[in-house]
């Protein structure tokens, strides 16, 4: 059979075209790409995203971003994060990393099951590393210096992804629930969030964003010149900063430990000059204070199991005793080796029973310092802080997705900073007598306190299913210390009394990182706050000896203030 | 009993195993009781040293008590049984101090029962060589003593001397008995090595009973009666 040439040209062309098709759905590629609009602060968290395209099928295996730790001739130190299990199939995958060091490239790679590497990229960060936090502009730039501009899609959903963001301008209205969730958390982690609302306010609305308003019944009204502007009440400790043609322009009210600056009409109605003023206006970031203090100072005040001193000396003697005295009778015969038989017999019992009874040494210390802030939106943040006597693997277990970061890179003397992280499990290796400090955030999975104030009498539920022995409520510079919270909704009178005794070391222990929160939030200055903390410790034995510790703090704010 | 267990001035081999392994022991432990200290002053739980001198003491006691059974002109199995019974008889001595010294390994006890068996095994075999060292150095008309140690020193010291070697010679260092103690103690051997290491003082010690034995059968004089 004959083939018309232009024919046989198009069947070639169709064969060439089904091959390239085939063989770029048979090589997977990836694509990374960190921080906002490519802005990255060193060892800050930031949003790491990886879009996977070209697998023919969904594949098993894992996603993991590896990044250098320390600069070209200094000590390098791999640090890997696998950001996704299982089966991997095309699309975008987000995760929250810390930036080790920006100046060493980023690797993505997808490892398939049986370790080998299916699809590789690599990305360099050094050119958007910033020295200090920049402001994130949602939407369209605003001509700030160092502005990051990304669009509303490109919001992450973990709060502490905005570590490196000095301020957020939402001039986008479309954004999502969980991503405005995160910034209302962010912003009560000490975040600044600055809302452009105006004609575009129907679009933004949302029951999150009446959490995080610092105005109540908020409904847009027609200006005099033809514009939308957002009026309403304004909650309790919220200020008119601002004022356009005798109307509120800038209405702030703290959040948490952060502000929300709410601007009552759309960035369209702005001139440049208003901008630049409003820039003036917004405060910056407030960091929450490192509980590392509180974690360092627990774990070098706890004890170290071990023997008590005079046993081994006091051993060795009653044994040399027993065996001159032996040795003066056992002229007389066999009848002196029973008796030193006997004594040897309940010596080796007894101190074989006692060197086994939790007198053996600890190898590993752990603390974690674990702070809960729950206002409008719940945070939580901890500090952990690990040693050990010898060179030991640590597995430490956290919540799925809250990569920790590692502290203090140059106070320390290590081998390495190696980690491996999973989603749900960190693992380094720490040197003799070393000691190595991590933090990681998370948001709470479920709160368990409910608490509100009404003329001197507290109302508190506890849903934790157990009792929190420590507490206390701090109404302004009035401080109500608690009896135990037991399981379940209870009323509690307020009565200025001091911290029990048995929990009075703890609180002392605690003073450290309760004192810097209080200025921090501000606690003293508005609202009626829960303080609850306590502490729980568990050893092991079973394949290492090992003691952990963890304290937890939980600061929430009362429903009615 | 005492000629049986102690010997002549046989108390002092005894007394010194028990005070050195006692004072080493203590001084293995911590004096930190806070972790701010055990961080100033790094410390790590080391039994190695203890461990050390618990077998060296016994080594020696085991030469000297060994030798101390033989009679001068006779071979006997009895000498055999006695100098085997001697460094028995320290074993269990010092059993307190070794149960005592688990402290000492937070995460395993499991070396403790086989370095405790290996010194046991090294024990009887350092006292039927002593024995067959005697009898020997005696008849020839040497100094028994300078034999005793010179041999002792080269049991441990010339199988060490493979440690420098490759794999497999590095495996022999473990007939050294400071070589395989310390390897028990401080590191997991691995099976064949410690097979190795046990199968040495059972080889050497097994030979030294033959020998006398034989010479025992040698000499129609020798009677055990």
């Amino acid at each position: 059979m004959r083939v018309h040439p232009i024919a046989r040209r198009h069947l070639l062309l169709a064969v060439a075209v089904l091959c390239a098709g085939y063989s770029c759905a048979g090589a997977p590629q990836l694509k990374l790409s960190a921080g906002f609009d490519s802005q990255v602060v060193r060892n800050a968290y930031a949003p790491v995203r990886v879009d996977v395209a070209g697998l023919a099928a969904p594949t098993e295996g894992r996603l993991i971003v590896r990044q250098t730790q320390g600069l070209p001739g200094e000590r390098q130190s791999p640090v890997a994060h696998v950001i996704a299990s299982g089966m991997i199939e095309n699309g975008t995958i987000w995760a929250t990393l810390p930036l080790v060091e920006p100046l060493n490239p980023v690797v993505a790679e997808l490892e398939g099951a049986d370790s080998r590497i299916l699809a590789r990229c690599e990305e360099s960060l050094r050119l958007g590393l910033q020295q200090w936090a920049f402001p994130v502009v949602v939407g369209r730039a605003v001509g700030i210096p160092t502005e990051a501009v990304v669009g509303a899609g490109e919001l992450p959903l973990d709060w502490w992804a905005y570590d490196a963001a000095r301020e957020v301008w939402l001039l986008e209205p479309s954004i999502s629930e969980p991503a405005l969730e995160a910034l209302g958390e962010w912003t009560v982690s000490g975040g600044s969030l600055v809302l452009f609302t105006g004609e575009s306010f129907p679009r933004l609305d949302s029951p999150t964003l009446r959490r995080i308003l610092p105005i109540t019944s908020p409904h847009l009204e027609p200006s005099s010149d033809g514009t939308f502007r957002l009026v309403g009440d304004l909650r309790p400790g919220a200020r008119v900063t601002r004022s356009r043609g005798g109307a509120p322009m800038l209405v702030q009210a703290p959040l948490g430990a952060g502000t929300v600056s709410l601007v009552t009409v759309s960035v369209q109605d702005l001139g440049s000059e208003e901008i630049a003023l409003l820039t003036a206006d917004i405060p910056a970031v407030r960091q929450p204070p490192s509980t590392e203090r509180v974690s360092a100072e627990l774990l070098s005040s706890t004890p170290i199991a071990r023997p008590n001193f005079a046993v081994a000396p006091a051993l060795a003697l009653v044994l040399v005793v027993c065996f001159i005295l032996f040795a003066q009778f056992a002229k007389r015969g066999w009848q002196a080796l029973g008796p030193l038989l006997g004594v040897i017999l309940v010596a080796s019992v007894l101190s074989g029973l006692y060197a086994n009874a939790k007198k053996t040494f600890i190898v590993q210390y752990s603390v974690t310092t674990n702070v809960s802030i729950v206002s409008s939106f719940g945070i939580n943040t901890a500090f952990a802080s690990f040693y050990s006597v010898e060179p030991r693997r640590i597995a430490m277990r956290h919540e799925f997705g809250s990569y920790p970061r590692t502290e203090q890179f140059r106070a320390t003397r290590t081998e390495t900073f190696a980690t491996e992280s999973e989603p749900g499990e960190t693992r380094f290796t720490l040197r003799a007598a070393e000691r190595r400090d991590l933090s990681f955030h998370s948001r709470p999975q479920t709160e368990d306190l409910s608490f509100s104030v009404t003329a001197g009498e507290a109302w508190i539920e506890n849903r934790s299913g157990r009792a929190i022995a420590n507490g206390y409520v701090l109404d302004g510079d009035r401080v109500y210390a608690l009896p135990p919270i037991e399981p379940g909704a209870q009323r509690v009178l307020l009565q200025e009394r001091g911290i029990p005794a048995e929990a009075r070391a703890l609180y002392l222990s605690l003073r450290g990182v309760l004192r810097p929160i209080e200025e921090w939030l501000p606690i003293r200055r508005r609202g009626v706050w829960l303080v609850t903390y306590e502490e729980r410790s568990q050893a092991a034995r079973a394949n290492v000896a090992e003691t952990a510790r963890e304290v937890f703090v939980t600061i929430t704010e009362s429903e009615a203030s | 009993m005492k000629a049986t267990l102690l010997g002549n001035r046989g108390a002092i081999p005894f007394t010194v195993l028990l005070a050195a392994s006692g004072v080493v022991l203590a001084l293995s432990m911590p004096w930190t009781s806070r972790l701010s200290e055990l961080m100033s002053y790094p410390w790590r739980p080391f039994p190695l040293p203890f461990f050390l001198t618990y077998g060296f003491f016994s080594a020696w006691l085991a030469l000297d008590r060994g030798a101390d059974a033989v009679s001068v002109g006779r071979v006997r199995l009895s000498f055999l049984w006695t100098a085997i019974a001697r460094a028995g008889f320290a074993q269990v001595l010092v059993l307190p101090l070794v149960c005592y010294a688990r402290v000492l390994f937070p995460t395993s006890w499991i070396p403790v029962p086989i370095a405790v068996a290996y010194v046991t095994a090294v024990s009887a075999c350092l006292a039927a060589g002593a024995v067959v060292l005697e009898i020997h150095a005696v008849r020839r008309g040497r100094h028994p003593a300078v034999i005793r140690y010179t041999a002792f020193l080269a049991l441990l010291g010339l199988p060490a001397a493979f440690l420098a070697a490759g794999e497999p010679f590095r495996s022999i260092s473990y007939i050294s008995p400071a070589v395989a103690l310390v390897s028990i103690v401080a590191d997991s051997p691995s099976l064949p090595h410690l097979a190795l290491a046990f199968a040495a003082p059972v080889v050497v010690g097994l030979g030294f009973v033959a020998r006398t034995v034989a010479w025992k059968r040698g000499d129609p004089r020798n009677d055990d009666a």
